[in-house]
């Protein structure tokens, strides 16, 4: 016996319907995992700012704690910056001098080309030159378990972020870098990361400003 | 009846032609002499007289003595103190358009020879930072019509130009970042120092120690060796700003100068006003 036409209409109508109606749901469960996703990374931003003072030298230090910033499977390179504010000026010209030091760790498989080992960022379309890095193997990584499980070549350089450097990260959306041929963009939450670091260190640097006579 | 006789009518109308005729007034036959009244005129005469020949020894005294001569002058003089100021203003338009005519004339030649300077010596292939702000400054030095305010972006305009100060800039940058690598490399040598320690003796690497001991030992004399010339990129920049301060007083003197200038060319307009006001009352 064949089913009635509109009975056929009324079963298609029912599938078709559940399945949209899954479908929402799953968006929903999604959008909710992303919303959650982001508000533990936002909380998690002033997890990884630490801001310490000496009550005897009255050096505070602003300290963004290593990030990853390139996660391959074969290179993994990581960055964390450190700011010292408040510490002894003489001259006149130095009192507004702020000086933070990155330090770039990279971990890999298999040996990197870093081709003209130029360091730049694009921070919103603006560009930063930071210049040539020197790039140092580090011997006895391994020996002193500095490695990541399966990484076998560890190497570290440095650069300095000055006030515009740091004026220009304060605002910055979209972070571009290139360290020789190897190109990328830094991830959003970590972008927000830099900026809310580089805001942390220019406001701290303007309470020691006016705290030091 | 009897007739009247002609006689008595002409009689009769005499008599009532004197009683209607109206009364004359009395007449005196002879002149009067009055001596008071004469005495009167004659001294009224005499005080006129008197006077007039005073007002004449004056006027004779005025033109005949220094006192006098001099404030004839005077009055003279005042009633052509218009005539005089129009000929101070000629006077004053005339000294003011030579002077701005020497200003200007050496303004241009000024320009001409600083620009043509360093024109020379990037034709000649000679890159000769210090020149060329020696020129520059020259330049500044010798324009009209910029105000203080122009003097301070002047200042930021000559330490953009002053390869010197970028080149003290760079190195104490580099500077920075050499004491920063060499004090990582110290800390990064402690700990290991330190892991070193933690390992059993039988495993300790004797090599390795030895490594890491000169590591600390280079990391400090990098340290030290960035840390003073660190301090001496420091006080190379401190005097260089300081030479810039008193640029920029000397900028600001000038600025000041070109004001005071302003104000004399405000006040050459305003004579020149007046002048042609002047002349067109003339005519």
């Amino acid at each position: 016996m064949r089913p009635r036409p509109v009975l056929r209409c009324g079963l298609l109508l029912f599938i078709a319907g559940s399945a949209f109606f899954v479908a929402g749901q799953e968006r929903r469960r999604e959008e909710k995992g992303d919303a959650q996703a982001a508000d533990s990374k936002s909380l998690a931003a002033s997890d990884q700012i630490e801001v310490k003072e000496d009550r005897f030298s009255g050096v505070t230090t602003v300290k963004l704690k290593p990030q990853v910033i390139l996660d391959k499977p074969d290179h993994r390179l990581t960055i964390e910056v450190t700011a010292k504010l408040g510490e002894k000026k003489i001259y006149d010209h130095q009192k507004d001098e702020i000086r933070a030091i990155v330090n770039f760790e990279s971990q890999s498989k298999t040996p990197v080309n870093y081709g003209d080992r130029e360091f730049h960022f694009m921070v919103d379309g603006a560009p930063l030159n930071l210049g040539k890095v020197d790039i140092e193997v580090d011997p006895y990584a391994g020996r002193y378990n500095k490695l990541q499980p399966g990484f076998k070549i560890r190497e570290t350089f440095l650069k300095i972020f000055d006030r515009s450097a740091l004026e220009l990260f304060s605002k910055a959306n979209r972070v571009e870098t290139r360290l020789g041929p190897i190109e990328f963009v830094l991830d959003q939450s970590l972008s927000a990361l830099l900026r809310e670091y580089s805001n942390r260190v220019l406001a701290q640097h303007k309470i020691v400003k006016e705290r030091k006579p | 009846m009897k007739r009247k006789s002609l006689l008595y009518r002409l009689t009769f109308a005499l008599l009532i032609g004197i009683l209607i005729m109206p009364p004359q007034p009395a007449q005196a036959q002879w002149t009067v002499f009055d001596p008071a009244q004469y005495t009167l005129q004659v001294s009224k005469r005499i005080e006129e007289a008197n006077r007039w020949i005073q007002h004449y020894t004056n006027l004779a005294n005025q033109l005949t003595t220094l006192g006098g001569v001099l404030k004839a002058a005077d009055d003279l003089v005042a009633k052509q103190k218009k005539a005089i100021t129009t000929m101070s203003n000629i006077g004053r338009t005339v000294r003011a358009s030579l002077q701005l005519e020497r200003q200007l004339r050496t303004l241009v030649t000024t320009r001409l020879r600083a620009f043509k300077s360093i024109d020379d010596r990037l034709r000649k292939g000679i890159f000769d930072p210090e020149a060329d702000m020696r020129d520059f400054e020259e330049y500044l030095r010798d324009s009209i019509g910029r105000t203080s305010q122009d003097t301070i972006a002047n200042l930021e305009r000559l330490a953009r130009m002053d390869n010197q100060l970028e080149r003290m800039r760079v190195e104490l940058a580099n500077a920075h970042e050499g004491l920063a690598k060499a004090e990582g490399k110290k800390m990064a040598a402690e700990e290991e120092l330190r892991a070193e320690g933690d390992i059993p003796e039988s495993e300790r690497c004797a090599q390795c120690i030895a490594s890491i001991i000169e590591k600390i030992s280079n990391a400090d004399l990098l340290i030290a060796h960035y840390t003073k010339e660190i301090a001496r990129l420091d006080n190379e920049i401190k005097e260089r700003v300081q030479k810039y301060n008193i640029q920029m007083q000397e900028r600001v003197k000038f600025g000041e100068q070109v004001q005071s200038m302003n104000e004399a060319w405000s006040r050459f307009n305003n004579s020149l006003d007046e002048l042609q006001r002047a002349l067109s009352k003339v005519n």
